[in-house]
């Protein structure tokens, strides 16, 4: 039967094959019927609905698959991009149009056809320096997501001009394998592609998309525009990259895409050397209203900036330098548009400072992933060298990747910046070193204004974080109350009009919700991160409160015997005739105490350090020894024997909550074994512990006090529950009742566990804190 | 020697003070002496201690339970917890009080067992104020002890004499009390000799039962 079966397919193939014209549907359908009769070997063949399934669930939304598209046209090296949206009776398109490479018939049919092919994995640098933005080889199957039909005409400077077409409703039918569907080529006569007189071919790549499955909102154009000003240069000057958006739906953003994330720039400073002996600058930053503006002497501003003392005119010629500093965090973004998310984009694609020459970017010169020109001011050198934070005023410097910048000169203007005989970059004469020198100089006039401004921003910053938590409470929750009965609306007009409903109507409203639930999200996030640090603080002092209440006898005891000794000495000193020996062993005891004392003043004034409220990595048996080397002297004078045993580990966590949960757990024990007389010890011990298949720590405080009292056990960890007196049988409370609860709540906030018993050695009790090693 | 003892745990503490009453007393041209002890284990080593060291004003640390000065750990006990032990046989006896944390409420609970409670500091930057205190407390123990000795030594001569009235008796108890003698008292001797007489009588009617035994026979 299967003998027959191949052998008519066989007969099938070969008149398909021997046809004047040739059916090639026929001969791939024929052939890969036969192929499987293949004993041996079989393929795997998949459903076209793979292919819209894949484009879906890999693109949020219609905005973020049209930014796929403009970041095709970014990676071909388009000098200007044309984006169009047009949504209306029998009128919907979406055109986007490049005067990128193009692609040859080749590339379009092995390249664009193969889904998952994406250049960038063979190189993550476009042939102009820019870093390719696009995704996975993804951006053409999400076209389905903003249309059914797609047509696509490309040019490149070899292969002339081909196109493509694509209905991808033919793929939303059930049981359909990819290979079943035509792709129709097409050979347009012309291209329709934005004109550049640096493309002299014309090349390009229009792709038009009909049918569109979605209506487009004023509020996505807003987003759209939005993410494509991330991929534009900040200089309006310049005309590296363009993008022109127009729309029929908001027409306030029909207009060539401008970036405007200048506005995020902490600091934005201007400098401009006539080329005489005159330096005009101007610094603005975001902060206050203020623009400082001056024209000075060349020499002035070299002075004032302290790169070079001596500098009569400069061999480049006139030159105008732009730096913009910013900050790749929330705060920077706090009053904008912008999300933290697009101004990082934005600066990974923009960081480092280009040279323009009429209106030219010269390559290598600020261009990531460029091995020489990127830094070619040598930021990140001098950042290494010198890595002082803004808190240090004037010794601040930035990072490279905190600074878009750009320098303007000109042919005519600049004679001595030539080009270098390699055509990439420009010669290192004394015009460029002048020119280098100039841009150091305005770097360090935007550090310098910086460090100053620092304190007042950071004062500021404070403040506004001093919003009483019941105003900001009240704030949060009226806020929420907006959102919901925004969705109470929404919710009951679709019930109203269930029939007639259209899903476009009630899309701005709930993208408004969820941006609002957002940015809510975000203040509470940073809200409770700010109480987490303000608690780790306050129980940091508290535990010092604490201990010094404990261990203040000892202190208090110190002082005295400090001050006691030295005022002996001098009467030892002063009677007839002077006891020289007994004076000079009241100021061995003197010396001696006072070191007492500056020990514990040393042990109270680090135990709030601003680094040990980081997380960071830690050698937790390290931080141990030394909590229990401050405080030894003071069990030591109670005769309390005090122990450490253990090995190094590390973790990720809080070198002050360690701290503060074993300063409380060594102030209990201390307190506990003066409870009775005769030999008296605490040990710490500190080891690794795996529980439950997680990896973890423990650390524990044994002593040879009484233990816990049965009727006590339920009750230690209550606020303001205290089983500290001054002596074993009397009832007098010296505990505050907060070591124990604070203890607990530090290590419930780091995911471990707190556990005491007797201690079966010492006797008396033992805590052992277990947390997990992260 | 009369002797003015400093007890306490850390004799870094016990010779500054001793080194500075020392100096006190030598401008005050007083012969006593001036010794240290750390604490004793048993309570009743305070006594003999006393005894045989001719102390006449103790002056205690509160905390005495810190610092062990052995290998079998501090003491047990405080300064306001050994006083009211001592001042049961020592009702008359000079014991101040000199520590750091002067306003302690356990030790100010006690105030009226010491003769004073004085601040560590205060005692260092006025000590001339302190020692005499010390020394003329040490010169009325003295004079008082003497005195009883005297009255106690004519009393006990007059009852072995068999001259005593009941109220000689009364006086001789209570300065027997006072002075806290480790000797048995005159209840006791009383009893002795009633029970020796007793005896006697015994031993006498046994003697006159043989007589008439032997009378019989």
């Amino acid at each position: 039967m299967s003998k027959k079966k191949i052998d008519d397919i066989k007969t099938e193939l070969a008149n398909a094959l021997g046809a004047e014209k040739t059916d090639f549907r026929s001969v791939m359908k024929l052939a890969n019927e036969l192929s499987k009769f293949d004993e041996d070997y079989q393929r795997f063949f998949i459903d076209a609905k793979t292919v819209i399934h894949l484009g879906r669930d890999s693109i949020k939304d219609h905005t973020t698959a049209l930014i796929e598209l403009v970041k095709n046209s970014y990676d071909a090296d388009a000098y200007k991009i044309e984006v169009e949206i047009l949504c209306g009776q029998n009128n919907d398109l979406i055109r986007v149009a490049d005067n990128g490479f193009g692609m040859t018939k080749d590339e379009l049919l092995n390249n664009w056809l193969r889904i998952g092919f994406s250049g960038k994995r063979k190189s993550k640098v476009s042939k102009l320096g820019r870093r390719k933005t696009g995704e996975k080889g993804i951006g053409r199957i999400s076209t389905d997501r903003l249309g059914s039909k797609i047509e696509l005409i490309t040019k490149s400077e070899s292969g002339g001009i081909v196109g493509l077409k694509v209905d991808w409703d033919e793929f939303d039918v059930e049981g359909k394998e990819v290979s079943d569907i035509d792709v129709q080529i097409t050979k347009p006569k012309s291209i329709n592609v934005p004109k550049d007189k640096r493309n002299k071919v014309g090349t390009g790549t229009e792709i038009r998309i009909t049918g569109l499955r979605q209506d487009w909102t004023s509020s996505n154009i807003e987003g759209l525009y939005n993410e494509l000003s991330a991929l534009t240069p900040p200089f309006n000057q310049q005309s590296d990259f363009k993008i022109d958006l127009k729309n029929n739906i908001a027409p306030e953003f029909s207009e060539p895409v401008v970036s405007k994330y200048y506005k995020t720039a902490e600091i934005d400073v201007s400098a401009v050397f006539d080329g005489t002996d005159e330096v005009y600058y101007s610094i603005k930053d975001r902060h206050s209203n203020n623009e400082v503006v001056d024209t000075i002497p060349l020499q002035q501003f070299y002075a004032k900036t302290k790169v070079s003392e001596e500098a009569e005119t400069l061999k480049c010629g006139p030159i105008e330098v732009r730096l913009m500093f910013f900050l790749r965090e929330s705060s920077s973004v706090v009053g904008t548009d912008f999300r933290l998310k697009d101004l990082r984009e934005f600066l990974d694609n923009n960081a480092g400072v280009k040279i323009y020459r009429d209106k030219i970017a010269v390559k290598p010169y600020g261009f990531p992933k460029s091995q020489l020109g990127y830094d070619w001011l040598g930021i990140g050198e001098q950042k290494a060298r010198n890595p002082a934070g803004a808190g240090r005023g004037d010794e601040f410097a930035v990072s490279p990747n905190q600074l878009v910048g750009a320098v303007f000169i000109t042919r005519d203007n600049n004679e001595l910046l030539t080009d270098s005989a390699a055509r990439e970059g420009l010669v290192e004469s004394e015009g460029f070193y002048d020119m280098k020198e100039f841009v150091q100089a305005t770097k360090r006039l935007l550090e310098t204004h910086y460090g100053k401004i620092y304190p007042s921003v950071e004062k500021k910053k404070r403040e506004k974080k001093r919003v009483p938590a019941q105003q900001e409470s009240e704030r949060i929750k009226e806020r929420l109350t907006h959102v919901k009965k925004e969705l109470s609306n929404i919710q009951s007009e679709i019930k109203a009009e269930a029939e007639s409903v259209k899903p476009s109507l009630f899309l701005k409203p709930l993208e408004d919700s969820i941006k609002t639930v957002d940015e809510v999200s975000k203040e509470v996030e940073i809200t409770i991160t700010d109480l987490l640090n303000w608690q780790r603080t306050l129980n940091g002092l508290a535990t010092i409160g604490i201990s010094s209440a404990v261990f203040g006898h000892e202190t208090e005891g110190s002082i005295t015997q400090f001050q006691g000794s030295t005022n002996t000495a001098q009467k030892l000193l002063k009677i007839t005739p002077p006891r020289i020996e007994k004076a000079i062993t009241e100021l061995d005891k003197s010396l001696r105490y006072s070191k007492k004392v500056a020990a514990w003043g040393a042990y109270a004034l680090t135990r709030v350090q601003k680094e040990k409220r980081t997380k960071r990595n830690i050698q937790i048996y390290k931080t141990i020894q030394s909590v229990v080397k401050e405080l030894k002297p003071a069990f030591d004078a109670s005769a309390i024997n005090l122990t450490l045993n253990g090995e190094n580990l590390y973790s990720s966590t809080y070198q002050m909550d360690i701290e503060t949960i074993l300063v409380n757990l060594l102030t209990n024990a201390y307190t506990a074994s003066l409870l009775k007389g005769g030999e008296r010890k605490v040990v710490v011990n500190v080891d690794l512990e795996e529980r439950e298949g997680v990896k973890g720590y423990f650390f524990s405080v044994s002593d040879t006090g009484p233990g816990i009292a049965k009727e006590f056990e339920k009750r230690i960890f209550d606020p303001l529950f205290s089983t500290k007196t001054i002596g074993a049988n009397e009832s007098k409370s010296v505990g505050t009742g907060l070591g124990l609860t604070i203890v607990k709540s530090i290590i419930e906030e780091l995911g471990g566990n707190l556990s005491f018993s007797k201690d079966v050695s010492l006797k008396g009790a033992i805590f052992k804190v277990w947390l997990p090693k992260k | 020697m009369a002797a003015i003892a400093i007890i306490d745990d850390n004799p870094d503490q016990s010779t500054t003070v001793q080194n500075n009453i020392e100096i006190g007393l030598l401008e005050l041209g007083s012969e006593l002496e001036v010794i240290t002890a750390t604490p004793f284990r048993e309570v009743q080593e305070y006594f003999s201690f006393i005894q045989d060291k001719n102390v006449v004003v103790l002056i205690l640390d509160e905390k005495l339970n810190d610092q062990s000065n052995d290998d079998v750990g501090p003491v047990e006990y405080k300064g306001s917890q050994l006083i009211s032990i001592l001042r049961k046989q020592l009702k008359d006896f000079p014991i101040f009080a000199l520590t750091v944390i002067h306003t302690d409420e356990d030790l100010t609970s006690k105030y009226s067992e010491y003769d004073d409670i004085i601040g560590r500091n205060e005692f260092y930057s006025d000590s001339e104020k302190y020692i005499p205190k010390f020394w003329r407390a040490a010169k009325n123990y003295m004079k008082e002890n003497s005195d009883a000795f005297s009255e106690y030594n004519r009393l006990a001569r007059e009852v072995s004499a068999g001259i005593s009235n009941p109220n000689s008796m009364k006086e001789l108890q209570a300065l027997q009390a006072k002075l806290e003698l480790p000797f048995s008292g005159f209840d006791d001797r009383n009893a002795w000799l009633k029970k020796y007489e007793e005896q006697i009588s015994e031993l006498e009617k046994l003697n006159q039962l043989l007589k008439s035994k032997l009378e019989d026979s």
